[in-house]
């Protein structure tokens, strides 16, 4: 394949001797300075919209805040409470469960739907396309209404087809042991913009890689598993951190999920037994439900670490596994 | 190079704040901030020759609701051109009234559809204590009905003022009491008599599933407060400050609803029947699979269940009592206005909402949401009582024995974790009374830390 | 993998050939149009619904087929939630948020993918981290700096940050740009280009799909955005399509056709834009230069 040893130092920089531990080459400040002016915009709008909001929060979290009040400082008790709260532990346990089965699969469904709709000159792949596009445009709230009605256990439309081949179909968002897999059915099902994102890195991958692949007599199968995969390896990982941070905060699906099916009329969230509750639910929650901002921020922090964790690990497990061209 | 850069780099910036100027319709949007004057509770009344512009965040989205609603407002406006209100439609969330008057510009007042939020708006200080407002201008409260008034007050304090309420009461298919051999004129009174009728009523299929259910406790769930005190179970006592879900007569309720569910819901039954609601609230009587069911008073409507099913027969009676002296006692709670810190005139929006506690607008509303008045004299103004059904309601909230939210920081807390124990005593066989002492003790210590 | 031509017998050799060529040809069909009808089936569901009426809507078991066919929820739909205005509100959104997004989300991805500088990577944690804090806690602090601001109101609070970088958008460029052909850029830079003149002239071009997925995504999470219009702009006549559909939505209750009959209005342009676009986007790209 391509050359992967390329020079890990962009150009102009060299290797002059170093004249000291934190001093930078000339090269070297005329990229950093380079390389800030670039990324000028998001600085801009870190200082301006994120520093103050992350840092409040940040500090709400170690006080009983009410929000016309001066913040009461209350040290660490929030985040003691946070780990005696039953309520917690059951969601982030809902959470988890959501990420670490939803995220993958849907990845990898979609990923298979971006290489069936990648082909060219098939006739009506056009409107393939768009099929697998509509669950992105359909409004979060009215697409968590449709799926009520879907996954219905008697009358729904699923079940009914599971019932015509002789399977009796579980009580999805009525039975908290199938609600969360109700919620990871719509996750995939509504991964189109993450067909998108693969449908975009697979027109990056070069046809010469298959055709050196093909010479070499290699089958459908190895083509994907040594060219295709790698070449999209960086598409894959970000759809795996993304993918993750919007399941750790996921929120409108099983807020309208909840409402609708039962328990919620009244405006308390959370389906069966719990089941539905999330994270980003219980968060909602104690911050606009319960009037606990100080904890609700504490709850947003141990969220923030988690993800960050997470995001760390994803990371490193794919530090040889995806491949950047320019090497980065 | 990099002087090209630095160059885009301006560019740029320059880019960002000229389309977001020439993007924005009204530049001058910011215009409800009150950055003018600090002066807010003690407005002076000299002021009252110019002319004040209210903004009034009404929670109200559906069509014919923001009709209503306008008509009120444009009646007002036409007869006082010094203070002009000014109607913003749809949905209010919580954090939306939270982040405005935290921001400094919220709007001037506020309706709000569900006074659930009120003691916790009220103990973080993000709307006003009415009573010295209300005294300043005046105000006359004599026609708002007591109960009505509970359930806007916290710590002893008026906090907002009731426009519309709604309240619970037993709905039952007229057709299936007939066939059934009952009498569509005796609707049952006590639990048993209910629990009997159920009975005679429920139909089951070949199968063992239930083709109608004669009565289902938490159908839908919103019932949890409306039956509660029938049973004779507060939860919370306010002289002692003290959490009293786990009394005996709060557990006995519990087991009410666990009696249900051990007998209906074998094999899932029950939970099968209500996956299959299709409409709102009252989705299960639309379509001929539940014979009696506790609903909101607003299913008389217009939008509601004769829109929905229009061939269904019908009438309603008050929730079944254990005490024949609460019986014709209900839950009420409903629509209130409220005045965010912050808000430009407070003086101004309070005496736009002593308009809206007068005949005139309350009725508009009342009829075009078929919700039950405030006010003492239209509960038996015959443009009301004509309402299909609604009679029933009219006479429920006037009892001596109508109960209200209690009105406490932890209210949201309570209301969660009563839905959440019962989910579990319901479907997951726990024991109610270590569900409601386990509530109990949870939420005393919350209500110890927080304050009442 | 020249393994695979070990000699074999010639007649089953070239049965199973025919049986796999005819499944290689066909199998990825068949899976397509049976997972094209899992996809679909919800919208047929909601276009269902849109063309019932409201008692029919709620029947149980529910039907799929209405009868009779209604078109007034449509033209009720069309009536009631003020497209027009809110169709160019929703314009008025979404388009300077498809430029703003792709012309600063470019620029800052070629900042952490394509030049090598001191803690890059550090920055760049920090950019994900943003993308971690949920909003719902730093909501109130945001509205404070924005109404200190004066843009309560007015489109600068949703407009604004789009022109500053989004860190979904940033990484997923930083992801298309770290595979752009290095030698290229290199011998560009030799040559004495500016990095600007790179970005333009040589990344840009290459990247066009990924590009262009920015803009699709951008555009349809602007067009269906709620909660930031919802809390930000609270005049009527600056409401988008995604905030006019309440109209729908009673204090007890919703119209479930209107409401669907609304989403359907609110989905079709950019229903109708993607069918248009995707031809561009996937085939009509040509990728000459691009080495592999």
């Amino acid at each position: 394949m391509t050359a992967v040893s390329q020079s890990r130092t962009s150009a102009g920089a060299a290797h002059p001797p170093r004249p000291g531990r934190f001093a930078l080459t000339r090269g070297e400040r005329k990229n950093l300075r380079t390389g800030l002016l670039f990324i000028s915009p998001w600085l801009l709008g870190f200082f301006a919209f994120n520093l103050y909001p992350a840092f409040a929060s940040l500090y709400y979290s170690f006080t009983n805040f009410k929000i016309l009040q001066e913040p009461r400082w209350v040290g660490l008790d929030n985040y003691t409470a946070l780990i005696n709260d039953p309520i917690f532990w059951k969601s982030l346990g809902n959470t988890l469960y959501l990420t670490v089965f939803g995220v993958p699969l849907a990845v990898v469904v979609a990923l298979g739907i971006a290489l069936l709709l990648n082909r060219r000159g098939v006739r009506g792949i056009g409107i393939f396309r768009t099929i697998f596009y509509l669950p992105v445009v359909i409004p979060g709230v009215a697409a968590a209404i449709l799926w009520i009605f879907l996954l219905s256990p008697i009358n729904g439309l699923v079940n009914q087809s599971l019932h015509a081949i002789g399977i009796a179909g579980p009580g999805w968002f009525f039975d908290p042991a199938w609600a969360k897999n109700g919620i990871i059915l719509m996750t995939v099902w509504a991964a189109g913009d993450v067909v998108i994102i693969y449908l975009g890195a697979l027109q990056g991958v070069s046809r010469a890689l298959y055709e050196a692949a093909e010479v070499d007599g290699a089958g459908a199968w190895v083509k994907l598993r040594h060219v295709t995969v790698p070449m999209i390896s960086p598409a894959i990982l970000f759809n795996l951190i993304t993918g993750a941070i919007a399941a750790f905060q996921s929120f409108t699906q099983a807020f309208v999920i909840s409402a609708g099916v039962g328990r919620g009329n009244d405006g308390s969230i959370g389906g069966v037994q719990n089941s539905l509750l999330f994270y980003g639910l219980n968060l909602y929650n104690n911050g606009f439900r319960y009037f606990q901002m100080g904890y609700a921020s504490a709850l947003a922090w141990i969220l923030l670490v988690l993800i960050l964790i997470a995001t760390l690990v994803l990371l490193r497990a794919s530090r040889n596994r995806v491949y950047y061209e320019s090497a980065g | 190079m990099t002087r090209r850069l630095r160059g885009l780099a301006m560019a740029s910036v320059l880019l960002v704040t000229a389309c977001g100027s020439t993007a924005s319709p009204s530049p001058s949007g910011g215009s409800t901030a009150p950055g003018d004057s600090g002066s807010t509770a003690s407005q002076p009344a000299s002021q009252s020759a110019e002319t004040v512009t209210l903004t009034l965040r009404y929670c109200w989205g559906g069509e014919g609701e923001v009709k209503a609603m306008e008509k009120v407002i444009q009646a007002w406006n036409s007869a006082h051109p010094e203070i002009q209100v000014k109607g913003i439609s749809g949905n209010i969330k919580t954090e939306e009234i939270a982040a405005a008057v935290a921001g400094g510009a919220p709007p001037d007042m506020v309706i709000m559809c569900d006074n659930g939020a009120i003691a916790g708006f009220a103990h973080d200080q993000v709307i006003m204590p009415l009573d010295d407002i209300l005294k300043s201008i005046g105000a006359d409260m004599s026609d708002i009905i007591p109960a009505s008034l509970k359930w806007s007050q916290y710590q002893g304090k008026q906090y907002g003022l009731p426009f519309g309420q709604d309240t619970w009461g037993l709905y039952y298919n007229t057709d299936m009491f007939t066939a059934a051999g009952l009498d569509p004129a005796k609707p049952p009174t006590t639990p048993d008599e209910l629990w009997d009728y159920a009975a005679k009523l429920t139909k089951t299929n070949p199968d063992g599933s239930l083709a109608v259910a004669g009565f289902i406790p938490d159908d839908p769930d919103r019932n949890l407060e409306s039956t509660s005190n029938l049973f004779n179970c507060q939860f919370y006592d306010e002289a002692s400050k003290k959490i009293t879900v786990n009394s005996p007569a709060c557990v006995a309720w519990f087991n009410w609803y666990k009696k249900w569910y051990d007998t209906y819901n074998k094999n899932n039954a029950m939970v099968n029947l209500i996956s299959t609601r299709t409409g709102g609230d009252a989705g299960l009587m639309q379509t001929g699979q539940l014979a009696m069911a506790i609903y909101g008073e607003w299913e008389n409507g217009a939008a509601y269940l004769s829109a929905n099913a229009p061939d269904l027969h019908y009438d309603t009676a008050p929730i079944p009592a254990i005490d024949p002296d609460k019986y014709g006692a209900a839950f009420i709670n409903g629509n209130a206005w409220f005045i965010p810190t912050g808000s430009t005139n407070p003086e101004a929006a309070a005496k736009f909402g002593m308009y809206l506690m007068t005949d005139e607008p309350s009725k508009t509303m009342d009829i075009q949401n078929a919700s039950v008045p405030q006010l003492t004299s239209l509960l038996t103004d015959p443009t009301l009582t004509a309402i299909p059904h609604q009679k029933t309601f009219l006479s429920l909230v006037n009892h001596k024995d109508a109960w209200v939210t209690p009105m406490i920081s932890v209210y949201g807390q309570l209301k969660d974790g009563l839905g959440s124990a019962l989910s579990e005593v319901t479907t997951n066989g726990a024991d109610p009374q270590a569900q409601l002492d386990a509530l109990a003790a949870d939420l005393q210590s919350k209500l110890d830390a927080n304050g009442p | 993998m020249t393994a695979t031509a070990a000699p074999r017998p010639r007649a089953a050799w070239s049965g199973r050939r025919l049986w796999m060529a005819r499944l290689t040809r066909w199998a990825p069909m068949a899976l397509l149009i049976i997972l094209a009808v899992l996809y679909l089936a919800p919208f047929i569901w909601m276009v269902s619904t849109s063309l019932k009426t409201l008692p029919q809507s709620l029947a149980s078991p529910p039907v799929i087929i209405p009868n009779p066919i209604t078109l007034k929820p449509f033209t009720d739909a069309l009536t009631k939630m003020n497209y027009p205005l809110a169709f160019r509100n929703t314009l008025i959104y979404a388009v300077p948020a498809v430029i703003g997004t792709v012309a600063s989300c470019s620029l800052v991805a070629y900042g952490f993918a394509l030049i090598q500088w001191r803690g890059r990577n550090l920055v760049f944690l920090v950019v994900l981290a943003t993308m971690m804090l949920p909003t719902q806690v730093t909501l109130i602090p945001l509205y404070v700096i924005y109404a200190k601001l004066g843009w309560i109101n007015t489109y600068l609070p949703l407009l604004v940050p789009t022109f500053l970088g989004s860190p979904f958008f940033i990484f997923l460029l930083r992801q298309f740009f770290l595979g752009m052909p290095k030698e290229l850029i290199d011998a560009a830079r030799l040559d004495g280009a500016s990095e600007l003149r790179i970005l333009v002239t040589i990344v840009a071009p290459l990247s066009a799909p990924a590009l262009i997925t920015v803009g699709i995504l951008t555009f349809i999470d602007k067009w269906n955005d709620f909660y930031g219009p919802l809390i930000f702009l609270q005049k009527p006549e600056l409401h988008p399509l995604s905030l006019a559909v309440q109209v729908f939505q009673t204090q007890h209750g919703t119209d479930w056709p209107l409401l669907m009959a609304a989403s359907v209005l609110v989905a079709a342009p950019l229903v109708a834009l993607y069918f248009v676009a995707q031809r561009k986007f996937i085939e009509g790209i040509t990728l000459t230069g691009f080495k592999g």
